[in-house]
């Protein structure tokens, strides 16, 4: 640290003020960005067809809730949403189950090939989505399992686990040793000193890789399509996709912005649960 | 020792490698039961390592460990029937103080109800039964301390291990802590390791001190076996605060038992030895503590100093200053003096608490506690 820390070319209080001022414009510009999108999008979810075009962010004249109506029937958002919401939910819980005692072991046990087994973790980031498509739908459909949504979950999971270990594996790294030694001495085994002290330690870790997952296959779009056919078993992204072929011809616009207000409810609830043990958990060095 | 002692912990020729670096070298110790015994040394001499090796929380790569006369060389930590109190308290944070404690217990399924008594006790015993409901986060420096060491008592361990328990609290909590300890080891009489870098603890609270540098044993002893009877330069430079002058001085004559030296700018004085010199040596380290100079009377100077700095601590007068040649001297003198900056001070020695240290920085002058 103490290398690094010296052998960093010093900057002027001028050029660091105007970086400063750089990034904080960069940061809010895009927050103003997101925080209008949504804004929009919700409001318009309110409107008539007539308003949705003219009105832009003003507020709607009167709030037509039968929009949100007509995606949940008409659309079928109704009929996905507990799809989407039992596929995600279950797939984040066994990926957060299956990846926490793997990056613990692989942050603190000793043994030899542990750091091959880390950078093999990291590669699984790398590989890209559509490359999966027909390995994992021959897979599937050998396992009997393709257009189901148990399949479908248990992609989910493979594809998350990658990205969770790495996650995880920075943060377990980051909690102290004493306490491991602590446990140990109280006459903790491997796995109690993972059950009972680090485990729970690892809570904002754990809720950090939680929510990024579950925002991540609850908007899952790519593999969804490939692997689900039957309309019954379709979740929210792909249902939002059908709602927008359907509003395109009746132009009914405030329908396909309330879909996609109902859609984006979900993960702002789980945010809000847990965005405060996230940010704690960002803060203490697991996400880098 | 004698013969009905018995040991409660054994060292033998312990021998630790991280990689190609021999972190401990030869390691032989023996502790009495009862005994509260304190491995001091500078950072990175090997003290806290020699520990956890002895917690099991490190394995050794030579040598054998016995607890209560049971070699538990390869024993899992658990099973060595020791307790560590560690340097950053080691509480666990998502438990309340009475679940920090009672936790050993719940490990080794102790029924709910000896569990409770256990810590209620325990939590009477250090005086922290209003904070049992309480999370480490809600507590004080010296309260986690408490709790830590609660956790290691319902352990009811054969040796207690701390590891510099006492480095991250406020000079005030430390003495008082300090006094805390050395209550706790009068009450439970059990056998009790003790690392520390900071000699202050090591001789107000020790039995005996083991004095470590560079992986190695420099000399184990009761404290003021170390600070009157150093084995070496380094033992004399660590042990007493503040620490040894060491200042070349020329050898006048040596004889069987003793040498005359000559400080420079100073006078001959004989001081006795207990070691001969191996040859001619024209010059020799001496050593002399800050504590053993006085301020001279009319014509008793052993040495004169330059003024350089004077502290004045109220009780005593720390005075600060050069001897010919820019070697630095500190003096320690009861009572206040004022002493202006840049003035000559002459000093006498106690020439009987000189200490002589030759070219392998061995003591010549190990005297009879």
């Amino acid at each position: 640290m103490a290398g690094i820390s010296q052998t960093a070319p010093r900057r002027s209080p001028l050029m660091r003020l105007g970086g400063r001022i750089l990034a904080y414009s960069l940061v809010w510009a895009w927050a103003a960005f997101t925080i209008a999108s949504m804004v929009w999008v919700v409001l318009s979810a309110f409107k008539s067809k007539r308003e949705v075009l003219r009105s832009g962010f003003r507020l709607p004249s009167e709030a037509n809730w039968e929009n949100f109506g007509t995606a949940w029937t008409v659309g079928k958002l109704g009929a996905y949403f507990p799809n989407s919401l039992i596929l995600v939910t279950v797939s984040v819980v066994i990926v957060l189950v299956v990846s926490a005692p793997a990056a613990y072991v692989l942050s603190r046990a000793k043994f030899r090939g542990r750091e091959t087994l880390t950078n093999v973790f990291v590669l699984g980031m790398a590989i890209p989505i559509p490359m999966l498509f027909i390995p994992v739908f021959s897979v599937l459909a050998w396992l009997r399992l393709n257009d189901s949504l148990t399949g479908v979950s248990l992609v989910f999971v493979a594809i998350s686990i990658p990205f969770t270990v790495y996650l995880l594996t920075g943060f377990f790294s980051s909690l102290p040793k004493e306490l491991e030694s602590a446990a140990i001495l109280d006459g903790c085994t491997d796995f109690q000193v993972f059950r009972y002290v680090m485990l729970p330690m690892a809570g904002p870790g754990l809720a950090t890789a939680g929510i990024l997952n579950f925002i991540w296959l609850w908007n899952e779009y790519q593999l969804s399509l490939v692997l689900l056919n039957s309309p019954d078993n379709r979740t929210l992204p792909l249902g939002l996709y059908a709602l927008q072929n359907a509003m395109q011809y009746t132009n009914n616009w405030p329908g396909l912005f309330a879909g996609v207000t109902i859609i984006i409810v979900p993960t702002i609830i789980v945010y809000a649960i847990l965005s405060e043990r996230m940010i704690s958990g960002m803060t203490m060095g697991a996400v880098k | 020792m004698t013969a009905d002692t018995k040991i409660s912990l054994s060292i033998e020729n312990v021998e630790k490698y991280y990689g190609g670096y021999r972190a401990l070298s030869d390691i032989d110790i023996s502790v009495v039961e009862g005994e509260f015994l304190v491995l001091v040394g500078p950072s990175g001499c090997g003290k806290s390592t020699l520990m956890r090796c002895i917690a099991g929380l490190e394995k050794i790569d030579a040598g054998t460990l016995r607890i209560g006369g049971r070699d538990v060389t390869s024993a899992i930590p658990s099973e060595r029937g020791v307790a560590m109190v560690f340097q950053s308290y080691a509480l666990y944070p998502h438990m309340t103080v009475a679940d920090n404690i009672g936790f050993p217990l719940r490990i080794a399924k102790r029924p709910k109800a000896e569990i409770k008594a256990r810590v209620a006790e325990v939590g009477r015993l250090l005086k922290i039964e209003g904070l049992l409901s309480r999370r480490p986060r809600e507590l004080s420096g010296g309260q986690r301390q408490r709790v830590a060491i609660g956790r290691a008592l319902v352990h009811q361990p054969q040796i207690y291990l701390f590891d510099e328990p006492l480095s991250n609290l406020d000079a005030a909590l430390r003495v008082e802590m300090r006094v805390e300890l050395a209550r706790l080891h009068n009450a439970t009489g059990t056998t009790m390791v003790y690392v520390t870098h900071d000699q202050v603890e090591a001789m107000t609270m020790a039995n005996r001190i083991v004095v470590m540098n560079g992986g190695v044993i420099e000399q184990i002893g009761a404290p003021l076996e170390l600070f009157n009877n150093p084995a070496n330069r380094f033992v004399a430079g660590f042990i007493g605060q503040p620490t040894t002058n060491f200042v070349n001085g020329r050898v006048v004559s040596a004889d069987a038992g003793a040498i005359t030296v000559e400080l420079p700018g100073g006078k001959p004085f004989p001081v006795a030895v207990t070691e001969r010199l191996k040859g001619p040596t024209p010059t020799l380290e001496v050593g002399i503590r800050p504590q053993f100079f006085s301020l001279a009377q009319d014509g008793a100077a052993d040495l004169t100093i330059t003024v350089d700095v004077v502290e004045q601590l109220g009780d005593e007068t720390l005075i600060y200053g050069e001897l010919d040649g820019d070697q630095s001297i500190t003096v320690q003198v009861a009572g206040q003096h004022h002493v202006a900056r840049g003035a000559r001070l002459d000093l006498a020695v106690d020439h009987d608490k000189v200490m002589l240290f030759d070219d392998r920085g061995l003591n010549l002058c190990r005297r009879p506690s």
